[in-house]
């Protein structure tokens, strides 16, 4: 007849705040309840059980109000089969519980998150920037240029006319590309950049005098301002900024459950993130410019030998291999060997040291 | 002979118990003029029995169970539903969250619980859901929409804090009887949104004061079954916590100031222009962070610790022990875990801090703690709880 007799409970009548010891019996299609004070006899059907969370104690909640605390699981499973409990939370406790299905959860859940990361806010974020009207980069692009203009950087010292040669090879490459942006080349020198590139949202693109002493060739620069002009085609800042924001957004949502000010640690993988978005631009980019110099029947060795020379300048005690794997996942571009295989070309057996420079 | 410390100067004194009323006392400490509260039990404690009918006082210790380990299944999966039913499931997760965390949470054995019905809790969701989706899409296309239901939003938010107390007071219970939040709006708009208007005014010499307010309102308007909370801070008290904290700030500041001054004039050092200007944006931006975190984690720390220990029901005291150093020691090591683990050590950091804080928490009586009786009791939807959630309004004692 009675199969647990003698489960303990704690049992509260939801009027007061008293306490008593209680014993739980199933009584055919009863459960009786019995202690100090009490004896109550509630029908199965009418009793509700607390779903299964972690080691805490399953609750019994019955028809009138009153609650049992169960003191141990022999009750709890008997009930579980008597009365009709959940069976999806039953089986989320089941997952909760399990260090392998925790482990496999921790898997799927990690697998998810990169996904999205990769594939999802890249997508979104090129739909909203479909949205923003080019104006606010061109005036992103003047802002910028006035705060490199205030230190970094200093006007140019090479030669006027080499500045006409090569603005008119860039107006050259618009007549082809197109005007649908207010494209200018600047020229710019900068001991802290050394010989770069950089494309300013809204159309301009620097070269410094560094890179263009770098250069022996002047398509090795049409690749460059290829590269560049890719960048501000594709809107590259302003997905930066969009998909940044975004992932963000998500790191900190999935964290968050922290005081505020311990979300600060959501910053770290978001610069993981961020770095990872960053080469994925500089790889499209690099496409752009492949597409290009194709077009133009340019032999795509010269980006593959203007890479290199930056390479070296930039390190010149490390080959371009020596870069450790891991380092990988901060770098804001592709390993200049990954690019220049991307290129499909035999790198420079030995690409000649340019003077040293700091 | 009881020796009775101040907790800001450390200025100490044995006092004749003779002199002291049994209970709750307020003293002002004859050195730094600081004001706090002593609770005084007659020597020698009696034995605990529920039976006693004599006035002593106990201090019954809040206490937290909950385990990291554990909690880590309950965290991962809760993610990994949330991902793949793309937020659905989070009112699932809120529940067993706090279940979890209520559960561990108990006094003399007693454990609190955390009742709401996720379904109920899904339909706030989904209305918060619309408002927040709509609200983005608004604010892409036009600034005057964004605008103006940003506005209806700022106006319905002390609405919203109340209903979203309420919500979370009426599902939360102890001994199997139910907490409730007295509705009252009227004062909900003084506190919430004319005072603030007030601090603004006064360029934040009212934010004291209205902290004040604001507190009071949220805790005496608890009630536990029938009994109501009541709250006996002093608006002093508040501008005293206000001024330590400025005083601090000022020596932060004055220190470093003066370091990089006599560095820079006494050519201890020797920097350019341009490398002295770069060290002093660096040196003022870490000094900014640094005064940041310590502001917050201090007043965090103080006003809890007044907040509680001004807070009654029914004769009985609650007694709130935050210690700046431990508090600041387990927010910096959490962030540090945390990073470091890329995340995967929340629930240990979760369930460390919230140990502290409830375990620093105890409740002092003069009885027994069966006398309670249950309240009125209606449901609440849980529109304001989920609308607070989803545009982060923050609320808490």
């Amino acid at each position: 007849m009675s199969d647990c007799s003698g489960c303990k409970a704690t049992f509260y009548d939801g009027q007061t705040s008293l306490s008593q010891r209680v014993t739980l019996t199933i009584d055919g299609n009863h459960l009786r309840i019995t202690g100090h004070s009490q004896h109550q006899r509630y029908p199965l059907t009418k009793l509700k059980l607390s779903p299964p969370l972690g080691k805490i104690k399953r609750v019994l909640l019955c028809p009138d109000g009153c609650r049992c605390e169960l003191d141990n699981g022999k009750l709890c499973t008997k009930l579980e089969e008597l009365l009709h409990s959940n069976p999806i939370l039953s089986a989320i406790h089941r997952w909760e519980n399990s260090l392998k299905l925790a482990a496999i959860a921790l898997a799927i859940t990690a697998i998810g998150i990169w996904v999205f990361i990769s594939y999802g806010i890249p997508i979104l974020a090129q739909q909203v920037t479909v949205m923003i009207p080019p104006a606010i980069e061109v005036r992103t692009g003047e802002e910028t240029l006035a705060l490199l203009d205030r230190g970094l950087v200093h006007p140019s010292e090479i030669p006027p006319d080499r500045q006409r040669q090569l603005t008119a090879h860039f107006h050259h490459m618009l007549t082809t590309l197109g005007h649908e942006r207010p494209y200018q080349l600047l020229f710019r020198s900068s001991t802290a950049l050394g010989a770069n590139a950089f494309a300013l949202p809204g159309g301009t693109i620097i070269l410094t005098d560094d890179l263009i002493k770098l250069a022996q060739k002047d398509q090795e620069l049409i690749a460059i301002m290829a590269h560049e002009i890719g960048h501000i085609k594709s809107r590259h800042t302003l997905r930066m900024v969009v998909q940044n924001t975004s992932a963000g957004f998500l790191l900190a949502a999935i964290t968050g459950d922290l005081m505020s000010t311990t979300a600060l640690s959501a910053a770290i993988p978001s610069i993981l993130v961020d770095a990872k978005f960053s080469r994925d631009m500089e790889r499209e980019a690099d496409r752009y410019a492949v597409h290009y110099l194709t077009e133009k029947h340019i032999p795509l060795h010269y980006f593959s030998d203007i890479l290199q020379r930056l390479q070296n300048h930039h390190m010149p005690d490390s080959p371009a291999n020596r870069l450790t794997h891991w380092t990988h996942y901060i770098h804001s571009h592709p390993t200049t060997s990954e690019r220049i295989a991307s290129l499909k070309l035999p790198v420079l057996p030995a690409a000649p040291t340019p003077p040293s420079q700091q | 002979m009881p020796l009775i410390s101040c907790p800001a100067c450390t200025y100490s004194k044995d006092t004749s118990a003779e002199k002291i009323p049994v209970g709750k006392n307020r003293i002002t400490c004859p050195q730094c003029q600081h004001e706090f509260i002593v609770y005084f039990t007659p020597t020698p404690p009696a034995p605990h029995n529920t039976n006693t009918t004599t006035k002593d006082l106990r201090e019954l210790p809040f206490s937290f169970t909950g385990k990291a380990g554990e909690y880590f299944g309950i965290w991962i999966v809760n993610i990994l539903l949330k991902i793949i039913t793309l937020g659905f499931y989070s009112p699932w997760a809120k529940v067993r969250k706090r279940r979890y965390f209520y559960s561990h949470t108990s006094i003399e054995g007693h454990r609190f619980d955390y009742l709401a019905d996720p379904i109920i809790l899904l339909r706030g969701f989904v209305i918060a859901l619309v408002l927040f989706i709509s609200y983005s899409f608004a604010s892409q296309f036009s600034p005057l929409l964004a605008g103006v239901i940003g506005a209806l939003f700022f106006l319905a938010s002390p609405w919203l804090i109340v209903r979203s107390r309420m919500f979370n007071n009426r599902n939360t219970s102890h001994r199997n009887l139910r907490f409730a939040f007295k509705a009252n709006y009227s004062e909900a708009y003084i506190v919430f949104a004319l005072l603030p208007l007030l601090t603004i005014i006064t360029f934040g010499l009212a934010a004291p004061y209205v902290i004040f307010r604001q507190k009071s309102f949220l805790i005496a308007n608890n009630r536990f079954g029938q009994t109501p909370f009541t709250f006996e801070a002093k608006v002093a008290d508040y501008y005293f916590i206000f001024l330590r904290l400025l005083a601090t700030i000022l020596a932060i500041v004055s220190v470093v100031g003066g370091l990089a001054y006599g560095a820079s004039h006494l050519n201890i050092v020797y920097y350019n222009k341009e490398e002295l200007s770069a060290i002093l944006t660096i040196l003022g931006f870490g000094t900014y962070l640094f005064v940041m975190l310590v502001s917050s984690l201090y007043l965090y720390v103080r006003l809890s610790n007044l907040n509680w220990n001004c807070t009654h029901i029914d004769g009985n005291y609650f007694h709130s022990q935050l210690k700046l150093v431990k508090f600041f020691w387990i927010i910096l090591s959490n962030i540090f875990a945390i990073s470091l683990s890329s995340g995967l050590l929340i629930p240990w950091a979760a369930i460390r801090m919230t140990r502290y804080r409830v375990e620093t928490l105890s409740l002092i009586t003069a009885g027994s703690l069966d006398h309670f009786s249950a309240g009125k009791q209606e449901e609440i939807s849980a529109i304001g709880e989920e609308i607070g959630d989803i545009f982060d309004i923050e609320i808490g004692i």
